[in-house]
C-alpha cells in the first residue's frame, strides 16, 4: 500500500483516538498511571500579565513531554511519506518553539480578552522570521502544514457529536443548519459572479469561515478545497479581527435596542464566528443568553463536517473537473481528499458512543477525559500548521491576496447577509413558531 | 543586519502597542474584559469541546427544555 498524507493523517488520528479511547474509556482504572502523566503532558499555559514566565511555571516537564510525543508521532508519519526523520526533527524544533511562543503570546491577559488566539500569533510569527531573517533549507521538511491540518482535523471529527444537534430544539436547527448553508451559498455566489474573485478556493475558504464556525470551518473547507496557504490566513486574519469587533459590538447593541435576551442569544450564537467569542458575548447579556447562544453555536458547529464534505464532493466532481469534462469516477475518487472520510467517521463512531454511554459517565469519560486530551494534541496540531503556514508564506504574495479588496468586502458582505437572515430566522422561530420553547429557557 | 535589527525592534513594539491598545481600549471593551475574567471565559477558543462554560450551556438548556 502507498502511503499518502491523507493516509497517514487518518492513521495517525485513528491511532490517537484509539489509544485515547483505551487509556479514558475502557480501562481508566487500570491505566490511572498513565491518565496522570497524560494531564501533565496537556496542561493549559497560565495567563499572564507582564511576565510570561508565569505562564510556563510548571509546566515545563509538560511542555518537553508534549515535544517529545508531538515529534515522535509526526516524525513517524512523515518517514511513512518519504521525509527522513531526522531532517524532519531537526526543522520540528524551531517550529514547535515558534509555536510555544504562539501559545505564550495567547495566554497574555489583554490579548486573550480580546479573543487574540494561537493561531493569528502563529502565522504573525512565521511571516516574521521568513520574511526578515530568511528560511533555511534545513527548515522545510518540517514545514507539513497540510499533514498537520489533516490529522487535526481528524481529531476535531471526533469532537463533533451530533447528539448536540437536538438539544434546542426546531428552533435551533432552523437558526444554525437552515441560515448557514443559504448563507454560504450565497456568499459564494456573490464572490463569482459579482465581485469575480478569480481563487474559488478563497472565495470558499472566506465563505465557509464567515458563515459556519470561522477558524476551525476554515481550516476544514480550506482543506477540502485545497486552498493555498495564503488563502487560509487571509480568512484566518480576516476572521479573528472581525469576531474581537462583533463580540463587544453585537451585545452593546442589542442592549441599547433592548432586544429580548433569548432572541439576543440566538443571534450572537448565529453569527459571532469563535465558540469562545459568542459565550463571551453571550453572557455580557446575561445567564439565558450565554446558555441560548454557546447551545446555537454548538449546533452549527456540527455542520463543519457535512460542509466539508460536500465541498470537497463538489470540487472533485465539479471544480476541478471543469463544467463539461468528462472525467471517470476512479480519477474523481484519487483527487478526493480522503482525510475527510477520516474526521465523518470519527465523528460518527463518537457521535452513537456518546448516545450509547449514560449521560454523566459520557460527560465525564469522553467530553471531559478523552477530548481533554485529544483537544490539546488537536490544537498543538493547528498551532504547528499555522506556524508552517507563516514561515513558508512570502508577504508580497499574501498581500497581493488583499488586492482590490475584494475578501473584505466578500467577508463583510456576507456577514450583513448573515446577520440580517439569522435575525429574522431567529425572532420567528423563538417568537412566533415555537413560543413555547422560549418561555421554556 | 541593521534592517533585521531595526525590523525585530518594529515587530517587539508592534506587539507591545496592540497590548496597550488591547488594555485600553473604550468601555465596552472594558466591561466585557471584566465579565471575561469573572467568569474566566477564553474567547479565543475555536470549538466548543474547548469550552467549559459552551458545555455546560447545552446541558441546562437541554434540561430546561425536558423538565
Amino acid at each position: 500500500m502507498k502511503w499518502t498524507e491523507d493516509l497517514v493523517a487518518i492513521f495517525l488520528g485513528v491511532f490517537i483516538l484509539v489509544f485515547s479511547l483505551i487509556v479514558f474509556v475502557v480501562l481508566p482504572d487500570s491505566a490511572s498511571s498513565i491518565n496522570a502523566y497524560l494531564d501533565i503532558i496537556t496542561a493549559k499555559l497560565g495567563k499572564w500579565q507582564s511576565n510570561p514566565l508565569e505562564a510556563i511555571q510548571d509546566k515545563l516537564g509538560g511542555l518537553l513531554g508534549m515535544f517529545v510525543l508531538l515529534s515522535v508521532l509526526l516524525g513517524a508519519g512523515a518517514y511513512l511519506v518519504k521525509i527522513s526523520f531526522l531532517p524532519f526533527l531537526k526543522g520540528f524544533v524551531i517550529v514547535f518553539l515558534v509555536g510555544l511562543v504562539s501559545y505564550l503570546l495567547a495566554s497574555q491577559l489583554d490579548f486573550k480578552s480580546v479573543g487574540l488566539g494561537y493561531a493569528l500569533w502563529a502565522i504573525a510569527l512565521g511571516i516574521f522570521i521568513s520574511n526578515v531573517f530568511g528560511l533555511p533549507a534545513w527548515l522545510r521538511p518540517a514545514l507539513q502544514h497540510e499533514f498537520f491540518i489533516k490529522t487535526g482535523l481528524v481529531l476535531l471529527g471526533a469532537e463533533v457529536l451530533f447528539g448536540k444537534i437536538l438539544a434546542i430544539g426546531l428552533p435551533g436547527i432552523f437558526v444554525a443548519w437552515v441560515v448557514t448553508p443559504i448563507v454560504l451559498v450565497a456568499t459564494f455566489w456573490f464572490g463569482q459572479k459579482v465581485l469575480k474573485i478569480k481563487s474559488k478556493s478563497l472565495n470558499m475558504t472566506i465563505s465557509a469561515d464567515m458563515s459556519v464556525c470561522g477558524v476551525s470551518a476554515a481550516i476544514a473547507t480550506g482543506a477540502a478545497c485545497k486552498a493555498k496557504k495564503e488563502e487560509l490566513t487571509t480568512a484566518i486574519g480576516l476572521s479573528m479581527v472581525f469576531t474581537s469587533v462583533m463580540m463587544v459590538a453585537l451585545p452593546a447593541l442589542i442592549k441599547a435596542v433592548g432586544m429580548p435576551e433569548i432572541l439576543g442569544g440566538a443571534w450572537l450564537g448565529g453569527t459571532i464566528d469563535a465558540t469562545g467569542a459568542v459565550v463571551a458575548a453571550g453572557a455580557f447579556l446575561g445567564d439565558k443568553a450565554m446558555n441560548v447562544a454557546a447551545t446555537i453555536k454548538m449546533i452549527q458547529n456540527i455542520l463543519i463536517g457535512v460542509i466539508a464534505f460536500a465541498v470537497a464532493v463538489y470540487w472533485t466532481t465539479r471544480v476541478e473537473k471543469g463544467e463539461s469534462q468528462k472525467v471517470s469516477t476512479m480519477e474523481i475518487w484519487n483527487r478526493f481528499p480522503k482525510f475527510i472520510l477520516g474526521f465523518i467517521g470519527a465523528s460518527i463512531f463518537f457521535s452513537i458512543l456518546q448516545q450509547a454511554l449514560d449521560p454523566e459517565l459520557s460527560a465525564r469519560l469522553i467530553e471531559k477525559e478523552l477530548f481533554g486530551f485529544t483537544k490539546s494534541i488537536r490544537g498543538w496540531l493547528f498551532c504547528l500548521a499555522f506556524v508552517s503556514i507563516g514561515l513558508s508564506t512570502n508577504f508580497k504574495e499574501l498581500r497581493a491576496q488583499f488586492h482590490g479588496g475584494k475578501p473584505l468586502i466578500l467577508y463583510v458582505c456576507g456577514q450583513l447577509l448573515n446577520l440580517g437572515l439569522t435575525l429574522l430566522m431567529a425572532w420567528l422561530m423563538f417568537y412566533k413558531v415555537f413560543p413555547e420553547i422560549t418561555s421554556a429557557i | 543586519m541593521k534592517r533585521k535589527i531595526w525590523m525585530t525592534l518594529m515587530f517587539v513594539l508592534s506587539v507591545f502597542g496592540l497590548q496597550q491598545l488591547a488594555a485600553h481600549l473604550g468601555n465596552a471593551f472594558h466591561s466585557e474584559k471584566e465579565i471575561i475574567q469573572q467568569l474566566n471565559i477564553d474567547p479565543a477558543v475555536f470549538f466548543y469541546t474547548e469550552s467549559d462554560l459552551a458545555l455546560e450551556a447545552e446541558k441546562n438548556i437541554r434540561n430546561k427544555i425536558n423538565e
